[in-house]
């Protein structure tokens, strides 16, 4: 209704006797970067997989463009528009390019009456979406282990943002790569909140959120510690919120 | 397992004797004939083999030997593949007989005749039968066992019955059952158990039919397994049984004969088999006419025949 | 002078790599192309029509149950229990054929019991236990039942399609091989050119990148093992009209020769990567290296020996080259960005 896309209210997540996620709040801004930082335990992954329907909530809800959002399965959050793409990408490494980027939403045709995989279309898409993304990969029938790091993530980034999605989640995007692999990640995720797309970092690189996000929230074991507009904050008081686990304008109630 | 190395040895030996002069062949008959047999891992096979490479020596021949280890599936593929090897006969030990229907018939398409040996099978193509007459020998040695009962145990007895599920063993089974009932129709059989031609799993069954009925008192195996585990199950269980039945190998046989554990068993010949096999393919082959049955009566071995045998 | 010198070296490096690539797609089968040779030159009884036609019928079963395990393997698993669904098939084939239940009912009515005792192999699986140990437990509980039902006894079956199945041939080219071609290539089309396949590959190349990426991991799992139970019932009922007999010790150690064969046609033990031609190739190298030594006169326990040299020095080679494939490409892909 604001003009946020995502809303998440009050989410809670107990694996066992292990609370990993406690009444969190989470606004994300249409065409807007939000950085997700924290420690290793603080929640971020676990938040993000609750979004995009990997995990279900115990407690909370989620409102996409004011609307419930009811899905159960990462396939129903896909169709709501949330692509995630995980920190070790998610592909399968025998399968080509082409095939990870429709895994699960494959291109079909008829051939006498029998559906058939239609890998032209497929093929043709995929190098598509690389030159709209401006990322290059070899070849899009090559077998995903086959090439290197950063191109494997920009299959990652293809598959995430190949399918009108309209918020895309990044699960430490430049983890693990040299600067000219995220300088183009950081290009990316200028070119899609330049096509109206939300962006969701879970970093723990400040500089990337500093130098592309909009706002930045702190989490720490299972809660939102704070949160800023990246104009209006620097890099000491986040790392103070990261490392004291407490807002130092003290706006927000534990 | 030395065993396997003898077909080798065989073949490079007259392999050997056929590029020198005529020194060690006997005859020589250029032949090559394929002997299937059943299994060589039990010892009544491997001396049914032996019997036929001493033949195959004899006569100048050469043999080559297939093992399918008790494989019916595994027999007619050699067998097929002995067909394709476009050799002059073939000796079959069947395993199903019913399975070989297929090969036989390829094997009359070809040319190449065939005897078997122990279990027969009814085709044009099958030359001649050699073994023991499973049912009536067995019928014969029922009327002998019946005798024994009716001279010694008063007629009366608990018969139990340890056989295997091939063809063989079951008219084994069904000339005693017949012979016993005709002769002695107070006899009861009252249990029966299948020890799959497996030691172990034949020494099992035995000890629970004897568990189960503690009144038997003769026992009547149709093979070597069954007979040994019928005689380690009632040693353990210290009872007083009369056994009877047939062997493969009749060393093992021998000391419970000696000690009285044992009553009879019959003593099979299977080197016969074997060397009567080539022989009468050989025979066929140079022209001669062959019996379409050779048999011999295996010898009841007893207590009483024991020096004479041995 | 320097670079000619590089260009051709670099000439040189790149057809060294077409062949290494060559030899990883199609290795298999210059395998099976050089033992024929070979054998069509030591043994003049080899190349015959009859025995070329025999060696197709041996190896029709291993490759009708290998496209099942194909499918399987692409999904990390195995099933160690193809042989004794083949023998309780057998079994129940023949007891349903002496009840007077004409063949044309028996026939599709095995294939689904094979398929129910795969899909519930399948689920087993799915609540997470261990493919091995599930499939070993049916291994012998199926055969057990087998026995169960017949005592133990086999029993000839005497019926005319049976018959045919068995012995009989289309066009000259024999029933059983006809089977398994068919199979063949409706199983090449489901792997390679549908959903299902591609979905089979996810599961087993990364069940967790499929898992999130939406698949019906345990539907899939579910499948591919009814498949391959379904594929064991039509082996069984080839196998059992072959030998017009049907038993309870009826295949025997089968799991094994059909694991080799999938194996060493380049289908992947840990998933992900899987082919039917390859798996033909390999069924039919096993047969052929068989009969070969067998119309050589080897001394048939050989036979045993070199299939498992085969297969050692097969999966070591595949292993190897892909491996070497893999980093070339990185590599290559490494000096095109820079």
């Amino acid at each position: 209704m604001s003009g946020n896309l995502i809303e998440m209210r009050g989410i809670s997540k107990a694996f066992g006797a292990v609370t990993a996620l406690r009444d969190i709040d989470l606004t994300v801004p249409k065409a807007g970067v939000v950085g997700l930082v924290g420690d290793n335990a603080a929640g971020k992954s676990t938040l993000m997989k609750v979004l995009a329907g990997a995990i279900q909530a115990d407690r909370g809800e989620i409102l996409i463009d004011g609307a419930p959002a009811t899905y159960t399965h990462p396939i129903g959050a896909r169709e709501a528009g949330i692509e995630m793409i995980y920190q070790d990408f998610a592909l399968v490494p025998d399968l080509t390019v082409a095939q990870n980027i429709f895994l699960g939403r494959e291109l079909m045709r008829r051939v006498g009456g029998v559906r058939v995989l239609d890998r032209r279309a497929m093929n043709a898409r995929a190098r598509e979406l690389f030159a709209a993304l401006g990322l290059r990969v070899p070849s899009v029938t090559l077998p995903v282990q086959a090439l290197s790091g950063g191109q494997q993530q920009a299959v990652a980034i293809a598959r995430a943002t190949g399918f009108e999605a309209r918020l895309v989640i990044m699960d430490e995007p430049t983890a693990n790569l040299g600067a000219p692999a995220i300088a183009k990640v950081r290009e990316t995720i200028g070119r899609l909140k330049g096509s109206g797309v939300s962006v969701v970092i879970i970093s723990h690189r400040l500089e990337d959120i500093f130098e592309v996000g909009d706002s930045i929230v702190v989490m720490k074991q299972g809660r939102v510690v704070g949160e800023r507009d990246v104009a209006d904050t620097e890099d000491a008081e986040i790392v103070e919120m990261i490392v004291t686990g407490r807002d130092p304008r003290g706006v927000r109630a534990a | 397992m030395l065993h396997s190395f003898k077909p080798v040895v065989a073949a490079a030996a007259f392999g050997l004797a056929a590029t020198l002069p005529q020194t060690a062949a006997a005859q020589d008959n250029d032949y090559t004939i394929c002997f299937v047999t059943f299994s060589l891992q039990i010892e009544y096979f491997q001396q049914s083999v032996e019997g036929g490479e001493r033949a195959a020596e004899e006569l100048g021949i050469e043999l080559i030997v297939f093992d399918p280890q008790a494989d019916a599936a595994r027999q007619v593929t050699l067998t097929e593949d002995c067909i394709a090897r476009q050799v002059d006969a073939i000796v079959l030990d069947p395993i199903e007989s019913g399975s070989l229907m297929g090969p036989i018939e390829q094997a009359a398409e070809a040319g190449i005749p065939m005897v078997t040996l122990d279990t027969r099978i009814d085709h044009p193509n099958i030359l001649s039968l050699i073994g023991v007459e499973q049912y009536e020998t067995s019928r014969e040695f029922g009327r002998y066992v019946a005798g024994i009962i009716a001279g010694q145990m008063g007629g009366e007895a608990k018969v139990g019955l340890m056989i295997a599920s091939s063809e063989v063993q079951i008219a084994r089974r069904d000339g005693f059952v017949d012979a016993i009932r005709a002769v002695l129709p107070g006899v009861e059989i009252v249990a029966e158990g299948d020890g799959r031609n497996i030691l172990e799993r034949a020494t099992a069954e035995a000890e629970n039919m004897l568990t189960a009925n503690p009144d038997i008192n003769v026992i009547y195996a149709t093979g070597d397994p069954q007979l040994q585990g019928a005689l380690a199950a009632g040693l353990s269980q210290n009872r007083d049984i009369a056994f009877f039945g047939w062997d493969d190998v009749p060393d093992y046989f021998i000391p419970p004969l000696r000690e009285g554990r044992l009553q009879g068993f019959l003593m099979q010949s299977p080197d016969f088999n074997g060397e009567q096999g080539v022989r009468l393919l050989v025979q066929h082959l140079n022209g001669e006419a062959i019996s379409p049955r050779v048999s011999y009566i295996p010898t009841i071995v007893t207590p009483f025949n024991l020096d004479e045998i041995e | 002078m320097s670079e000619t010198a590089a260009t051709r070296s670099g000439f040189d490096i790149r057809m060294q790599r077409q062949i290494v690539v060559a030899l990883v797609r199609y290795g298999m089968f210059i395998a099976l192309a050089i033992w024929l040779v070979a054998m069509s030159v030591a043994s003049e009884y080899f190349l015959t029509t009859t025995n070329l036609l025999n060696v197709l019928r041996q190896a029709a079963p291993l490759i009708i149950i290998g496209v099942g395990m194909t499918f399987v393997m692409a999904t990390a698993g195995i099933d160690l229990s193809v042989g004794s669904i083949v023998a309780l098939i057998s079994v129940l084939a023949g007891s349903w054929l002496a009840l007077g239940v004409p063949p044309l009912l028996v026939i599709p009515l095995l294939i689904v019991v094979g398929g129910l005792l795969g899909a519930f192999n399948g689920w087993v699986v799915t609540l997470g236990v261990p493919a091995f140990v599930v499939t070993l437990a049916g291994l012998t509980s199926y055969r057990g039942l087998a026995f169960v039902y017949s005592d133990g006894y086999a029993t000839p079956i005497r019926d005319p399609v049976f018959a045919w199945i068995g012995r009989g041939d289309l066009f000259g080219i024999n029933a059983p091989f006809l089977i398994a071609v068919v199979v063949a290539v409706l199983g090449w089309f489901l792997l390679n050119r549908t959903r299902f396949g591609l979905h089979a590959l996810a599961t087993g190349g990364r069940e967790e990148a499929a898992r999130v990426m939406g698949l019906a991991i345990n539907r899939i799992k579910i499948m591919v093992y009814a498949l391959t139970g379904a594929l064991a019932a039509l082996g069984g009922v080839v196998i059992s009209a072959r030998l017009s007999n049907v038993s309870p010790h009826a295949g025997v150690m089968l799991e094994l020769g059909v694991i080799a064969a999938t194996v060493l046609g380049g289908t992947s033990l840990f998933g992900g990567r899987a082919t039917i031609a390859g798996t033909v190739a390999g069924a039919l190298l096993i047969n052929f290296v068989r009969n070969g030594l067998n119309l050589l006169g080897v001394n048939p326990y050989w036979v045993q020996v070199v299939t498992g040299i085969i297969l050692v020095v097969a999966v070591l080679m595949n292993t190897v080259l892909n491996r070497k494939v893999e980093s070339w490409a990185r590599a290559s892909t490494e000096e095109e960005r820079t």
